[in-house]
């Protein structure tokens, strides 16, 4: 009796709610809930009859978490971090721990549904039968009407990082030849910028920097974006290093730092170079480490020499003279010193350049391959899966794009200027978008251009857990398991780590995971038209993650078997220290300060100073919007729990500029450039400059609010070596302000 | 959170205190002697006003709560809680005074017990001002909000008496000789009431930066406008005029009446809702 | 048996992340409005150019107000120090959630009760660490027992928290730190 009671009174949380409770259950909670009381809270921890999986957090993040999710009568009761991941250390972030919120969350979408007309949120619920009718027939049509698949566009892109996931360009691939996103908004100028320095990107193990004596954060904020590094930080505080920040927000991180560095965003590299500057005069640099493994140093001192003064530099940053003097000091004498660069710093249109400024330092005091040293960026060694997920082509016969050797292949478009190209291509046009893993509605450049291009398409299906921009300009919606409702392997960009995610609880209400949609939907192709789609229509979900991996992945993690995992993450044997070995894997061997390869890719060959974009008169305020506290872009934000954390977008003004334009605290402001507009409510802060104003990027409950009606589509300077296509600026973005 | 069941409660049940109160107080008068039949009967419709207010108030007062059915589950805090005690003796007040009625239907009600009655209803408000004379509280912290409720009964109280005194017939017995001083009673407990109010402002906005966020919020409401001058000003005039030129008229008193009530729940409003408490500086 | 439970909150570390509120939640599946921990920008003012964090739970207070104000004596302090409520007692009047000075009680609009943090008894019990102390990625915050505790440079109260003399709340703190600053608006 009293279990039911207990089961009637957990119907009345919102979670539960959406379990299928019986109807029964549903009386009696209704007649319960006035003459019982909810059972004392009990931790799941000390229930006995708890079951646990371990599972990992498939987001696009630094720290990757190995969790361990509880389960309790195939419910989720809650979700930790993993005592065993090395980087977790059993412990999440303030986004994790809403994990079970998120899963239960009422608004998530439940079925398959269709929206007639295409954004009038006339929804309708339909069979997964009938959707994948409708898109198989679309497919179909598109083939039939323009000769090739080319009219059907991909856009995805790391919404689930885990490896199955990649069945979604696979389900592409197999239906024939596409267009897809190429390209990266993250990271990719400084990518670059690390390969045309050293060959390769490749970070040491983040735990190095517990060795550090004076770690440089430039332009990250782990506070908020990598917070299991705090816990490193603070150890590297006790074993007594210094901690500097160097950010033109005064963030979370630069609060608790030692030195805080207000810079003018986008002249990190004149920072650098003012610091190298000094370096040099003052004899600290090690010549000896220059001599053996640098190419270009006579040629940049002398740059340096020339070009460069700590007046300069201090000029074009408004950071005091006094200031690069003890940063550059500090991080000359202070050994080992370690510099970490985050991707918002690279969001510039001289990004990649500033970010080779930086690593210049690493290679001028002879820093890099140093346990405690280097210049930390990311990597990508952990990642040789087999992408079986991914690898089925299109059918025989099939057309695309011819290429030189006469081949067909996908055609690309620039995933960073996404709504521009996808309009104007041509022979064939776009006409149909598919849409997983990513949400260009809230998250690309030009929100009304992204508006513009979804609404001249025939077709749009968005994949999703939630109703959200992208998912509200979509025909069709599929709904999506969580990484809790479907099997999966993951690893970082970051940590050297590997963890494998267990399915916890059966997936909700009808989701389906990319894997099983692309079964799904090429069993519907093969139905009405045989042979039209090469994937797999049918499959069992655990034993495709075991087809990911291979005996380099074995051997990288010293593992012998992928269920081994379920007992506990492996950790890549790699060397702690990247480039201990000093073999650069560049043209000439060596840490190249002076790069052919970036010559002849029409960039500066040295890492010498790139003018920032200037403010143009009009707008003469830099809009920042950078990475949001309670979310992931446009994730966890709109759950219950984010919502009551972190009710409303709110636009850091300092009180110089407020007073001068009349805006007080709580004030509704028009933040708007030639692109579009936000509106926003101000806050007063001295958190941020006097001539830049702040809000953090991200998709609220039920609102409008998307910063991207102001960013445009400004490209990085690089970033098309290594992912096809340059980064954005999304920082370099401009700007008036008015009271509304 | 919202106050309205606490105000309406609160205002109620010290109107009926309030009411009690005076009529026993008024029992030590030469009329109540003189014309102890009168001074009885006016009784019974003094002790039933009081009854079903308080019994309504606490009717209202359940809304409160989350779980309004398990409401006599309070007997059990007696402990230390004011809040218990408020509710005990308001209950008993409420039995007192309904039984007091009945009683008073057929035969005299000895004054003893007549005190006794007011006795419980002046300790439950004295009980129920303690309940936010509390430390989280920094403008309430201290004697004000027992002396404000107290004062509040006096005038609510002595307010329904006039009434009484126009509505029944016991009362317009009893009126030439009570209606004068009456109303120089409730418009002296008019004056009291505006006048600790505004100490109890001007304190709050001495103290503490929470109390003095308080007081700040209670000057710059239009409801303290509202209750100071259509509240307080206005029926003091009224009050005046009626200790001068007493005439015992139903319209008079409830003018009164309805506007010392709506002005006191007024102020009882704001007094919940300007709670500013403890913490501010750092954002609890 | 320890005397007097309680925590070191460290704000020279806190980077106020909100991972221990959140992990709070997480633990015991509170409801959305119910927030047994809470962290704050502590004394943020347009004007100044510090950024600390406060994060605050219950104290298990020597003299808990919450016991002293509950019509249903729903509070009790335990031998450890604990203040642990009967949650089946609980009439939701909500003068536990006014009587607070550290707003530790919060009432639940679904279940209309009050209810705060009990220092993961149960947890304790199991020895596991308290949810918040076990998520919070900075060391800046421990579970200690004050009749033992004695960390350099710890304080019981940082200017603008309610004066400690009214409850003598089970906290103590090391108080926050400025780092040096060069900002473009000195």
């Amino acid at each position: 009796m009293r279990n039911l009671f207990e089961r009637a009174g957990e119907v009345l949380l919102t979670r539960r709610t959406l379990l299928k409770a019986s109807a029964a259950a549903g009386a009696v909670a209704a007649l319960s809930g006035c003459t019982r009381e909810p059972a004392a809270f009990q931790s799941p921890a000390t229930d006995a009859g708890v079951q646990t999986f371990r599972t990992a957090c498939p987001r696009n993040c630094y720290d990757t978490c190995g969790q361990i999710a509880t389960v309790k009568d195939g419910i989720l009761r809650k979700v930790d971090g993993d005592p065993l991941h090395g980087y977790t250390r059993g412990r999440l972030c303030v986004k994790g721990y809403t994990y079970a919120n998120r899963t239960y969350s009422p608004d998530r979408i439940k079925y398959p549904m269709v929206q007639s007309p295409r954004g009038s949120g006339n929804w309708k619920r339909v069979s997964w039968d009938e959707a994948l009718t409708m898109i198989a027939d679309k497919i179909l049509d598109l083939k039939k009407r323009y000769g090739s698949l080319l009219p059907l566009a991909l856009d995805k892109y790391s919404g689930n990082f885990g490896i199955v996931h990649y069945a979604v360009e696979g389900m592409l691939s197999s239906m024939g030849y596409h267009t897809y996103a190429l390209g990266t908004p993250c990271w990719p100028a400084g990518l670059d910028a690390q390969i045309y320095d050293m060959g390769a990107f490749m970070n040491h193990d983040p735990e190095e920097m517990a060795n550090s004596k004076y770690i440089i954060i430039w332009g990250a904020n782990p506070a908020w974006c990598a917070v299991h590094q705090m816990d490193i930080i603070m150890e590297a505080r006790a074993r007594g290093a210094k901690v500097v920040v160097i950010d033109p927000i005064h963030t979370a991180t630069a609060s608790k730092a030692d030195l805080y560095i207000q810079i003018k965003p986008s002249t990190d590299g004149a920072l650098a170079l003012g610091m190298a500057r000094w370096i040099v005069d003052h004899n600290l640099h090690d010549k000896a480490f220059l001599e053996q493994h640098v190419k270009g140093w006579p040629e940049f001192e002398a740059y340096l020499k020339q070009e460069v003064t700590l007046e300069w530099a201090s000029k074009i940053t408004g950071v005091p003279v006094e200031a690069i003097v003890e940063l550059a000091g500090g991080y000359a004498t202070t050994k080992p010193s370690m510099l970490w660069m985050g991707y918002g710093m690279q969001r510039h249109i001289n990004g990649g350049q500033n970010i080779r400024a930086i690593d210049a330092l690493a290679a001028i005091t002879g820093q890099i391959g140093v346990s405690g040293g280097g210049a930390q960026y990311a990597h990508l060694a952990t990642w040789g899966f087999n992408y079986h997920a991914m690898s089925f082509s299109p059918p025989a016969g099939s057309v695309g794009l011819k290429g030189p050797d006469g081949k067909y292949t996908n055609r690309t478009v620039n995933m960073n200027n996404f709504a521009a190209e996808i309009q104007a291509l041509k022979d064939p046009p776009v006409k149909m978008l598919w849409i997983a893993g990513r949400n260009p509605g809230s998250q690309d450049p030009d929100a009304k251009d992204i508006k513009k291009a979804f609404e001249s398409m025939e077709m749009v299906v968005v994949v999703d857990h939630f109703l959200n921009h992208s998912a509200e300009m979509a025909d069709i919606v599929l709904p999506c398991t969580t990484h809790f409702e479907s099997p999966d392997v993951n690893v970082a960009y970051w940590h050297y780590w590997m963890s494998i995610n267990e399915r916890a609880i059966k997936p909700m209400f009808e989701a389906k995971s990319d894997l099983e949609i692309a079964w799904a939907l090429s069993k519907k192709l093969n139905q009405l038209q045989p042979g039209s789609c090469t994937y797999p229509t049918e499959g069992n979900e655990e034993e495709w993650v075991g087809k990911e991996f291979n005996q380099g992945i074995y051997d990288l993690f010293g593992i012998r078997d992928w269920k081994a995992l379920r007992q506990k993450p492996a950790k890549a044997t790699l060397p702690t220290v990247s480039w201990a070995d000093r073999k650069f894997t560049t043209p000439s061997g060596k840490y190249e300060l002076y790069s052919d390869k970036a010559k002849a890719n029409g960039l500066p060959p040295m890492p010498t100073y790139v003018r920032e974009m200037q403010a143009p008169a009009e707008f003469p305020f830099r809009f920042l919007t950078p990475h949001p506290q309670h979310a992931l872009h446009s994730q966890f934000q709109n759950i219950p729990y984010m919502m009551q954390s972190n009710p409303e977008p709110m636009l850091e003004i300092h009180p110089k500029l407020a007073e001068a334009k009349g805006i007080k605290d709580g004030d509704m402001v028009r933040v708007f450039n030639k692109l579009g507009e936000v509106r926003l409510r101000a806050r007063l802060t001295r958190l941020v400059p006097p001539d830049t104003v702040v809000t953090y990027e991200s998709w609220y409950k039920d609102s409008k609010f998307n910063v991207n009606h102001t960013v445009a589509a400004i490209p990085a300077d690089m970033g098309k070596l290594y992912t096809g296509n340059n980064g954005i600026s999304f920082h370099d973005n401009f700007v008036n302000i008015e009271r509304v | 959170m919202e106050w309205i069941s606490l105000v309406l409660f609160t205002v109620l049940a010290e109107a009926a205190v309030g009411l009690v109160a005076v009529y026993g107080l008024y029992g030590l008068t030469a009329a109540a002697r003189e014309k102890a039949g009168a001074y009885g009967k006016l009784g019974n419709a003094v002790y039933l006003t009081a009854g079903c207010t308080t019994a309504v108030a606490v009717v209202i007062s359940l809304f409160h709560l989350g779980w309004p059915l398990f409401a006599p589950r309070v007997l059990m805090g007696l402990g230390s809680s004011a809040l218990s005690w408020e509710v005990e003796l308001t209950g008993l007040f409420t039995a007192c005074a309904l039984f007091l009625w009945w009683v008073s239907r057929s035969r005299p009600v000895a004054p003893w017990l007549t005190g006794l009655c007011a006795a419980l209803g002046i300790a439950a408000t004295y009980f129920s001002g303690t309940i936010y004379a509390m430390p989280s509280i920094p403008a309430n912290n201290n004697a004000f909000p027992v002396v404000l409720f107290l004062i509040s009964a006096l005038v609510t109280g002595a307010a329904i008496l006039l009434l009484l005194l126009a509505m029944t017939e016991a009362g317009k017995t009893l009126a030439p000789q009570w209606l004068g001083n009456l109303s120089l009673l409730t418009l002296g407990g008019v004056f009291l009431a505006g006048i600790t109010t505004l100490t109890y402002v001007s304190a709050a906005a001495a103290g503490a930066p929470e109390a003095q966020q308080q007081a700040a919020h209670i000057s710059g409401s239009s409801l303290h406008l509202i209750r100071m001058v259509a509240g307080l000003l206005l029926p003091g005039a009224v009050l005046a005029w009626m200790a001068r030129r007493p005439r015992n008229a139903v319209s008079t008193a409830l003018l009164v009446v309805a506007v010392l009530l709506a002005g006191e729940i007024a102020g009882r409003f704001l007094f919940f809702e300007s709670t500013v408490f403890t913490g501010i500086n750092s954002g609890l | 048996m320890p005397k007097q439970l309680g925590f070191h909150h460290n704000m020279a570390n806190c980077i106020g992340c909100k991972s221990c509120q959140m992990a709070c939640k997480n633990e015991y599946e509170l409801e959305a409005e119910v927030n047994w921990r809470r962290v704050y920008p502590f004394r943020e003012d347009p004007g100044t150019p510090e950024r600390n964090f406060l994060s605050v739970a219950c104290n298990h207070c020597e003299n808990p107000e919450c016991a002293r104000v509950c019509p249903v004596g729903a509070y009790t302090k335990r031998a450890d120090g604990i203040v642990e409520q009967n949650h089946d007692k609980c009439i939701g009047c909500r003068l536990c959630t006014m009587a607070c000075p550290y707003g530790a009680a919060r009432y639940s609009p679904a279940h209309r009760k009050a209810s705060k943090c009990e220092l993961c008894k149960t947890r304790l019990d199991a020895g596991l660490k308290p949810a918040c102390v076990e998520a919070c990625p900075a060391r800046a915050l421990t579970l200690v027992d004050l009749d033992q505790f004695a960390a350099p440079g710890a304080v019981k109260s940082v200017p603008g928290f309610p004066n400690s003399n009214i409850t003598n709340p089970s906290i103590r703190f090391t108080p926050p730190v400025v780092g040096k600053q060069f900002r473009r608006d000195a």
